[in-house]
């Protein structure tokens, strides 16, 4: 029998030989995502447990006055964007706007987030564009259109279900929220008593780990109150007025 | 192990591991699945799996532990395949390749395994038992007894049954 069995398993398994499903660069691909998602988790295990300070902001950051002087990682239009053609669209984050939480890697964050004439624009949206600091200059209550503003670890998104986007096209940037670091290093502001005029802002430590956790195309789903204030505008900052200690910014139309 | 080697390994090994798999799972996309996350993790541990000195052999191990691994997570869907397996959606087997698949499916799992690394990978007893972490006496029964019951369902009389029982 053994002999016979020896054989017969040989058919069976030479019979059922398969080639490779996917390249040897997509298995190493593959290795390498998940070697960073280990360092995501492992980054979590260890514990941010110095939480920095938050504010409350009043800043209101004029639509052009956008970008001078930031650094530009890179061009939102060469971000690759979400694969819609699958039609999954994973959250890689979350961020309730009832609890005021942005969720990530079983971690979450406070936020602060819109009052309610400026929305946060909702929905499931896209990192179209990054930069470590973007410098702002704005209409303060001290010095109007001349006060600049730096704003850290800026992730703009774009909506993904939008109708003016076709399959396969890159979401528009520009078009949907932003996500930064408070301006200040008040603690408890966020997620606590601070609003913003639309931007998400968390803690500057808070809002450095989610800068480098998160590359372009990664997908934040940004869940409305269950009754919204208004209809979630596209946004750009725009600065009304800004303190030392308190800032707010202010979402406007599209520059 | 640079990339291109690597890739080169990974074309030449990954049809017979899954052909190797398949015997052991009975299934073809569960073979394929397991071989392929062996690779993903062989490359995640090139050091690891370079020192061992037999890469193919890792890989089979470790895709191995996978099925093994999946199979106690999904216990009782497993049970119910195993009453009703279910159809080939890849080229269907032959009647009397479709008669060992279904025996090695009958198969308890400890014995299926030693079933396959000892006739079909080629390992000796000490290599199955040093492989599974089982005892050689115990590698022994468990080939024996897989032996006997594949007997009886590949060839109808000649297995050593007496009251439904091995011998």
């Amino acid at each position: 029998m053994s002999d016979e069995l020896t054989r017969r398993l040989r058919e069976l398994a030479e019979g059922a030989e398969a080639p490779p499903r996917l390249p040897g660069a997509g298995i190493r691909a593959a290795a390498g995502r998940r070697r960073h998602r280990r360092r995501t988790t492992a980054f979590l295990a260890g514990g941010c447990a110095a939480a920095t300070l938050a504010a409350v902001l009043t800043v209101h950051v004029t639509g052009e006055g956008t970008g001078h002087g930031a650094e530009q990682r890179s061009s939102p239009l060469a971000s690759p964007g979400p694969d819609r053609s699958s039609g999954r669209d994973v959250p890689y984050v979350t961020v309730d706007l009832s609890r005021q939480v942005l969720t990530t890697e079983g971690r979450e964050l406070p936020v602060s987030l819109d009052t309610t004439g400026t929305p946060t624009p909702t929905g499931l949206m896209t990192v179209t564009g990054k930069e470590t600091v973007r410098l702002v200059s704005g209409d303060t209550e001290a010095s109007a259109g001349t006060r600049s503003v730096r704003l850290r670890w800026v992730l703009e998104l774009a909506p993904l279900d939008r109708t003016d986007t076709a399959p396969g096209e890159k979401p528009k940037p520009g078009t949907g929220a932003y996500i930064a670091s408070a301006l200040t290093d008040e603690q408890a502001a966020p997620g606590d008593d601070d609003t913003t005029t639309g931007w998400i802002t968390l803690r500057p430590t808070d809002a450095a780990w989610l800068y480098e956790q998160l590359p372009e195309g990664a997908v934040i789903e940004i869940i409305a109150r269950s009754t919204p204030a208004t209809p979630a505008t596209p946004a750009a900052p725009t600065t009304v007025k800004a303190t030392p200690t308190t800032a707010k910014v202010t979402p406007t139309a599209t520059p | 192990m640079t990339e291109e080697e690597f890739d080169a390994f990974y074309a030449t090994a990954f049809p017979r591991l899954a052909g190797q798999l398949f015997a052991f799972t009975g299934d073809h996309g569960e073979a394929q699945d397991v071989v392929q996350e062996a690779f993903v993790r062989a490359w995640d541990r090139r050091r690891e799996f370079l020192a061992d000195g037999a890469p193919e052999a890792w890989i089979r191990t470790v895709a191995m532990r996978l099925a093994v691994s999946r199979w106690r997570r999904a216990r009782r869907w497993l049970e119910l395949m195993r009453r009703n397996p279910p159809p080939e959606h890849a080229p269907g087997p032959e009647p009397e390749r479709a008669v060992l698949v279904d025996a090695l499916r009958r198969l308890p799992e400890a014995q299926r395994m030693a079933v396959v690394l000892h006739h079909l990978c080629d390992l000796s007893v000490e290599q199955v038992a040093s492989e599974t972490g089982a005892p050689v006496g115990t590698v022994k029964a468990r080939l024996s007894r897989g032996r006997a019951a594949l007997a009886r369902e590949l060839a109808p009389g000649e297995g050593e049954k007496e009251h439904g029982r091995v011998r």
